[in-house]
C-alpha cells in the first residue's frame, strides 16, 4: 500500500498545492504538483440534517406538486435585449478564446516543465475546468463564444464551414463525445497531463488537429451536435444557469434549472453522455475516500489477483492507473445500469410509456444533484489554487520575468474556512435535490396523462435521487485520503 | 388526486421556512472554547507510522508535533508550509499555531536514502 501511496501521491492530477510563506524566516517556498484538497470532512451533524432536510423536502414536493407544478411552462420567465446585436462583445469574447488558447499552448511547450512554474495547467484544470465550468453552470453558458477551435475554424475556412465533405454516420450518433469525454476525464483524474505541461500542450495539438479534421470533413454542425464533448458539456451546465437563449433567439433569464426541461436527449448516446458526467463527477469524489483507499489496498494484496497484477506491471504500465482506469471505467456503466433499471420501473408504474422514452425525459433531471456536488467538492480548492493566477500572470513560462510585479505574491490559506465550505456544501447539495426533484415531477406530469400515474412513476426516480443526493453527501463527509 | 386545500399548502410553505431556519440557525451556531496547547507524538519505525495518523486539534490551540524515527526522516506539512527531520536518536520538534482549518497531510520528503512521497499523517485543524 505504501508503494500505491507514493504512486497515488504522484498520480493525482489537477489538484495544486502551492506554499505560504510564513514569517521571515522562511526563504523558500515548497511548492508541490498536485497535493491535496484541505478540506475537512463533513462533521456527522451537519451530513444528518442534510439527509433528513433532503427526505423531508422530497415528501413535501411530492405532496404539493399537483397543484403548483402541472403547469405547460414554468411562470418565471422574462425576455431580455436582443441577442444579435452585441457584434463588439462577441469578437471581444472570441479574440479571449483564442488568445488563451494561444498562450496555453505556448506555455505548454516553451515555458517550465513544472506546474507550478507554467501558466498552462492552471489555466486549463483550474481557471477553465473549474472556474469557467462554474460560470456556465451559475450565470450563463459563454463557451460557444468562447470556443477556440471554432473560432479558427471560423477565420481559416469561412466559406467551406457550410460544405462538409461526408456525412456522418447515423450509426455512430452522439458516441464519439461520451469516448472523448470518458478520455478527457481519465487525462484528469487518472493520467498525468496535469503534472507536466509539456504533454498538456502536445494532447491539447492533437485534441486541435481532430476537430479541424472532424470539422473540415463532417461540417462544424455536425462536430458540435455529436463528437465535440466539450460543447455538450457546457451546453449541459448551461442549461441549469438562469440566463440562458430562448426559442426566439434571444436572451432569457430564468429560474434555475428550469433550462434542462424539455429539449430531451435525442437517443440513448446522448443519454449515456449525461450519466458520464454524473458518474465522473462522483469517481472524482470517490477516489479521495478511504472506502476507495482500502479498495485499491485489498487488490494489491489480494493473491487472487496476484498473477495479473503481475502481468500488468511486466507490461510496464503503472498499477495505480490501471487499477483507477478499470474503476473510472466501471462508475458510468454502473450509473447507466441503475439508471435504466429505474427508468423501466418507472415506465411501468406509470404505464404507457417505454423505458426509453422515460430515461430520455429523465436524465437531465439529475444534473442538478452533481451540479451542487461539484460545486461543493471545488469550491475551496478554485479559490486557494486560483490563487496562483496572479503571481502566474506575472511570471507565465517560469522563465524568472516580473510582468505585473506579482511574481511573489503567494496562496492566503485563510480566504475560505471550513464552517463557510460545509454551509455551502449543505445547502448546496440539498438545493440541488430540491431542484432535481421539481424537475423530476414536472417532467413526470407532462409524460404521463393523470397526476395519478405521473406520481406513482416518480417513486424510483425520487429513490434513485435521494440515494444520489446522500452518495453525495456520504462522500463530502469522508476525510480526503491521498 | 385532488388539489390541495389552500390552508394545508400553507401549512407547506411555513414548515419549509421554518426547517430552513432552524437548519441555517443550527449550522451557524459557533462552538465556544479556549485555545490550548496540545502535543503529539509521530513514531515511525521502519517507514511505518505506530498509533493513529491523525491529529486532531482546534483552531488557535498551539500545536506542538514531536518526530520519532528510526532512518534519517523528514516531513513537510501541507499548507502551513513546515519541515521538520528526525534522526536515529535525535527526534524533530514542530511548534506552530493552527491558525487556519482544514486537513493537511503532513508528506514524506525523504525516508532513509529514498526521496519517498508518502503521505505520513494528518493534521486536522478543526474550526472553533
Amino acid at each position: 500500500m505504501r508503494a500505491l501511496s507514493t504512486l497515488g501521491a504522484l498520480a493525482k492530477p489537477g489538484l495544486f498545492v502551492f506554499a505560504i510563506l510564513l514569517g521571515p524566516g522562511c526563504g523558500q517556498a515548497f511548492a508541490h504538483a498536485f497535493g491535496a484538497r484541505y478540506d475537512l470532512p463533513l462533521p456527522f451533524g451537519h451530513y444528518v440534517v442534510g439527509a433528513c432536510a433532503v427526505v423531508v423536502l422530497s415528501f413535501l414536493i411530492a405532496a404539493a406538486s399537483p397543484r403548483f407544478l402541472g403547469r405547460k411552462s414554468l411562470p418565471f420567465q422574462v425576455t431580455f435585449g436582443p441577442l444579435k446585436g452585441c457584434h463588439w462583445v462577441t469578437h471581444l469574447l472570441r479574440g479571449l478564446g483564442v488568445l488563451a488558447f494561444g498562450l496555453i499552448v505556448v506555455a505548454g511547450l516553451i515555458g517550465a516543465d513544472s506546474p507550478t512554474g507554467n501558466i498552462a495547467p492552471l489555466l486549463v484544470w483550474v481557471i477553465w475546468w473549474v472556474g469557467f465550468l462554474f460560470f456556465c453552470a451559475f450565470v450563463a453558458n459563454l463557451w460557444p463564444l468562447l470556443d477556440p477551435w471554432r473560432t479558427i475554424f471560423d477565420w481559416a475556412a469561412s466559406r467551406q464551414r457550410d460544405k462538409p465533405r461526408r456525412s456522418y454516420s447515423a450509426r455512430l450518433s452522439g458516441w464519439p463525445a461520451v469516448v472523448l469525454f470518458f478520455l478527457f476525464a481519465w487525462m484528469e483524474l487518472v493520467g498525468g497531463f496535469g503534472e507536466t505541461p509539456r504533454l498538456l500542450a502536445i494532447a491539447i495539438l492533437c485534441y486541435s488537429a481532430l476537430a479541424w479534421a472532424a470539422m473540415a470533413i463532417f461540417g462544424q454542425e455536425m462536430w458540435l451536435e455529436r463528437i465535440d464533448p466539450f460543447h455538450r458539456v457546457f451546453g449541459l451546465f448551461g442549461r441549469f444557469a438562469p440566463i440562458g437563449v430562448g426559442s426566439s433567439g434571444r436572451a432569457i433569464i430564468r429560474l434555475p434549472g428550469a433550462g434542462l426541461l424539455g429539449d430531451h436527449p435525442r437517443d440513448l448516446s446522448e443519454v449515456a453522455f449525461v450519466v458520464l458526467v454524473l458518474a465522473t463527477v462522483t469517481f472524482d469524489g470517490f477516489s479521495e475516500t478511504p472506502i476507495w483507499a482500502g479498495i485499491l489496498e485489498w487488490i494489491s494484496n489480494s493473491q487472487a489477483l496476484r498473477p495479473v497484477l503481475v502481468w500488468i506491471s511486466g507490461l510496464g504500465v503503472n498499477l495505480l492507473a490501471t487499477i483507477t482506469t478499470a474503476g473510472l471505467l466501471c462508475a458510468p456503466i454502473l450509473f447507466l445500469g441503475i439508471f435504466l433499471v429505474v427508468s423501466w420501473a418507472s415506465a411501468r408504474l406509470g404505464g404507457g410509456v417505454t423505458c426509453g422514452q422515460v430515461s430520455r425525459a429523465f436524465a437531465l433531471t439529475l444534473l442538478p444533484i452533481a451540479i451542487a456536488y461539484h460545486l461543493s467538492h471545488y469550491l475551496s480548492y478554485l479559490l486557494l489554487a486560483g490563487q496562483m493566477l496572479a503571481p502566474l500572470a506575472s511570471d507565465p513560462f517560469g522563465f524568472g520575468w516580473d510582468l505585473f510585479g506579482w511574481a511573489d505574491l503567494r496562496i492566503d490559506i485563510s480566504i475560505i474556512g471550513a464552517k463557510t465550505v460545509w454551509f455551502v456544501a449543505i445547502c448546496a447539495i440539498v438545493a440541488g435535490h430540491v431542484i432535481s426533484v421539481i424537475l423530476a415531477h414536472i417532467e413526470a406530469l407532462r409524460l404521463f396523462p393523470t397526476a395519478g400515474r405521473a406520481f406513482l412513476s416518480q417513486l424510483p426516480m425520487l429513490a434513485l435521487m435521494v440515494a444520489f443526493t446522500g452518495c453525495s453527501l456520504w462522500i463530502m463527509a469522508q476525510p480526503v485520503v491521498q | 388526486m385532488q388539489r390541495m386545500p389552500k390552508r394545508n399548502t400553507c401549512w407547506v410553505w411555513r414548515g419549509l421556512m421554518g426547517l430552513w431556519l432552524f437548519s441555517t440557525v443550527w449550522l451557524c451556531v459557533p462552538a465556544t472554547s479556549l485555545a490550548e496547547e496540545r502535543q503529539f507524538e509521530l513514531r515511525v519505525v521502519e517507514g511505518v507510522l505506530q498509533g493513529e495518523d491523525v491529529v486532531r486539534v482546534t483552531e488557535g490551540d498551539t500545536l506542538r508535533i514531536m518526530l520519532d524515527s528510526d532512518r534519517p526522516l523528514t516531513v513537510h506539512l501541507h499548507g502551513y508550509d513546515l519541515e521538520v527531520s528526525a534522526a536515529p536518536g535525535a527526534p524533530g520538534e514542530l511548534v506552530f499555531e493552527a491558525e487556519f482549518s482544514g486537513r493537511f497531510p503532513v508528506e514524506i520528503h525523504a525516508h532513509g536514502s529514498d526521496a519517498d512521497h508518502g503521505t505520513l499523517a494528518y493534521v486536522e485543524v478543526l474550526p472553533r
